[in-house]
């Protein structure tokens, strides 16, 4: 399916977290988008499933994808901007990447796609249900960025130290074994791979912060079966966020799951999942 | 022979506040609660900064240097253009040095380019312009960007001498800013336009900015080892760029105090630690937002360190590396003879006053300035005793 792959499954060549601890991994790819070479994890079986990873990055192959590709064809691809994929000089937007990741879609020769983002990339996915509806099959935002809560406030991310921003992401940060797997050797303050990603994040979220305000009319038309999943913890973007969505949304349909924090993805991987696939099942 | 100029510098700090609280919050930026600013107090001390620049003019320094800080207590002048346009009105010979206008932060440069031409003609062309690209936590409280901090100096810079020179009306499209009319009506009085200078601690690529464009570059107090490799950096610039580096390419902020006599003076510098090392404790999202690519970790290592929290030895110390220089007339004379020579400097800027430093010390020690540091130092050079070459000489 993916006829342009520029590189694949480069020995050595992605230093994150190719997870051999579940029971499926994942292959590297290197996808030629408009002349960017998006990085994209792949593995599963059956439809494919784009997922949209949130302001923390790319993380390399995380038991969530790994439960979803029990059904499903994942796609995992970092976001340009974010490290793993150069930025197009171009792209300074969520807009802008929903436009790259359109082109993506045409690349790859994907249609009837199942559409996932978490947080940011939830943001970045309505923009694409604004603009490409007719090559997705359903939408999945989960505790996702764009709209403006209407009493509370987005925790800004950018004014508060990275670590923290981090932890209360968690329901509880102790206790997660995501968070021990994948913070638990420490967070670096400056540098490496996830500073790009704050950088990108900077570039394209930092005003008006975190939201679109033609978001919600734009998604007016959207026909395409949306599910919005929450944590009920979640302290970045505040729960009321799922009713705006749901309300922009023409019969959407939302999941609050417990003990689950911004990061759901993180906090109830499997869970979350489950909830998707369920969804998509129906 | 040029001769140096000196220029008398206060933060204008708030001091109404116990600069201890500064545990309870993450910095004494941005999020420090503007409940604890009085403006009675405020009004008070506005007054008596602009007294006392007065008194600086009239004791000869060649200039004043001004500045503008957002959210900090330190730094009470939120527009560097309204203490600038009220210099213009109560000197009389004193250059108005600018070190800077936080060009990133600025969303109309063409109103900038207005006031500052108001300004120069107002002050009968006394303006020297200085454009600064600020710290990660200005950014913050002007919710600009800090992704585009450089860019939007950069374009700024380029559309102010752009509407200083052009004859007008143009169009200007640029990427971060775009006018259908530029047609300032205020022009400045100097031709082309006001000299500009450009200050700095650390960074690297605004040493470089700074010499491809010729504009002077001014060390805001750094150490002198890491002065003087600004300076170099200068120089190995300017020779790339064809030119040679002269001592008026830079310039050198020092804290100094100076009294009838070395117990006061000693008594009295300890003010320039007054806020116990907190001028830069702040998170490092503040400091340098992710984006805000000039303060690279290694400067946020070394910005931290010369943060000390005053004890007697840091004082000492501070004293020892000409971080500090108080004294009495003669002893400060010494060692500005050398702070200057050692950098090769065109242009010294005193800070002589910070923290609780009262009114009447304050003026004592412009007028000792006055009357006996500067007329020394000048003699030094008008005498062409000293003709040091930019940096020639090793720091000791």
């Amino acid at each position: 399916m993916l006829d342009l792959t520029l590189e694949e499954a480069r020995p050595g060549a992605y230093s994150g977290v190719v997870s051999t601890t579940d029971r499926v991994e994942a292959t590297e790819q290197r996808v030629a988008v408009g002349g960017t070479a998006l990085f994209v994890l792949k593995s599963g079986t059956g439809r494919p499933m784009l997922v949209l990873h949130g302001i923390e990055g790319h993380e390399g192959w995380l038991p969530f994808h790994a439960a979803l590709a029990e059904r499903a064809t994942v796609y995992a691809p970092s976001h340009p901007g974010f490290g793993h994929t150069d930025c197009p000089p171009w792209l300074s937007s969520i807009q802008h990447q929903a436009v790259f990741y359109n082109w993506f879609l045409q690349a790859a020769g994907l249609d009837a796609v199942d559409l996932v983002g978490v947080g940011v990339g939830g943001w970045i996915a309505a923009h694409m249900a604004v603009m490409c509806s007719a090559s997705l099959r359903h939408l999945v935002l989960v505790d996702a960025a764009g709209v403006r809560p209407e009493s509370g406030e987005i925790l800004d991310v950018f004014v508060t130290p990275w670590r923290e921003v981090i932890e209360r992401a968690f329901a509880d940060a102790a206790t997660a074994p995501e968070y021990q797997r994948i913070y638990g050797a420490g967070i670096a303050e400056f540098g490496g791979v996830r500073e790009a990603g704050r950088t990108m994040a900077m570039r394209m979220c930092f005003r008006p912060y975190m939201y679109d305000a033609a978001l919600p009319g734009m998604l007016g038309k959207v026909q395409v079966p949306t599910l919005i999943v929450w944590g009920k913890e979640d302290q970045i973007v505040p729960p009321e966020c799922a009713l705006q969505y749901q309300q922009a949304i023409p019969g959407a349909t939302v999941r609050i799951l417990d003990r689950c924090g911004h990061f759901a993805h993180f906090d109830q991987p499997r869970l979350l999942a489950e909830t998707i696939s369920g969804f998509i099942a129906r | 022979m040029t001769t140096t100029q000196y220029y008398y510098f206060t933060e204008q700090p708030y001091t109404a506040y116990d600069p201890a609280i500064q545990d309870k919050y993450p910095s004494l930026r941005l999020t420090l609660p503007n409940s604890l600013f009085d403006p009675q107090i405020a009004s008070d001390l506005y007054n008596r900064y602009h007294e006392e620049y007065q008194v600086a003019d009239e004791a000869g320094f060649d200039g004043i240097m001004i500045n503008e800080h957002h959210t900090a207590p330190f730094c009470m002048q939120a527009s560097i253009n309204i203490t600038g346009a009220v210099l213009a009105k109560i000197t009389k010979r004193a250059r108005i040095l600018m070190l800077g206008s936080p060009l990133p932060v600025v969303d109309n440069p063409l109103r900038l380019a207005e006031e500052l031409a108001m300004i120069d003609c107002i002050s009968r062309g006394r303006l020297i312009s200085g454009f600064v690209r600020g710290g990660g936590v200005e950014q913050l409280a002007n919710n600009v960007n800090p992704a585009d901090n450089r860019e939007r100096f950069e374009e700024a810079h380029d559309f102010i001498i752009a509407a200083w020179t052009r004859p007008g009306p143009f169009r200007w499209e640029g990427k971060h800013f775009q006018y259908r009319v530029v047609n300032p009506w205020a022009l400045p009085l100097q031709k082309p336009h006001p000299p500009i200078m450009v200050p700095g601690t650390a960074s690297p690529e605004t040493v470089i900015w700074a010499a491809k464009h010729r504009y002077p570059y001014v060390v805001l107090g750094s150490s002198l080892e890491q002065t003087s490799e600004l300076v170099a950096l200068y120089r190995d610039t300017a020779t790339e760029a064809g030119y040679e580096m002269t001592p008026q390419h830079i310039g050198y902020l020092s804290r100094v105090f100076v009294a009838d006599t070395e117990a006061r003076a000693q008594a009295e510098g300890r003010n320039f630690f007054w806020q116990n090392g907190a001028l830069n404790k702040q998170p490092r999202e503040w400091m340098a937002p992710p984006g805000y690519a000039s303060v690279d970790v290694a400067g946020i290592r070394r910005l931290r360190a010369v943060s000390k929290p005053l004890d007697s030895q840091a004082y000492q110390e501070a004293q020892d590396n000409y971080q500090v220089i108080v004294g009495t007339p003669d002893q400060v004379i010494e060692r500005l003879r050398y702070v200057r020579d050692v950098l090769g400097i065109g242009h010294m800027c005193l800070w002589a006053h910070d923290g609780y430093m009262s009114h009447d010390d304050t003026v004592r020690c412009i007028e000792l300035m006055g009357s006996e540091v500067l007329p020394a130092l000048r003699a030094d050079q008008s005498a062409g005793e000293v003709a040091v070459a930019a940096g020639t000489r090793e720091v000791t």
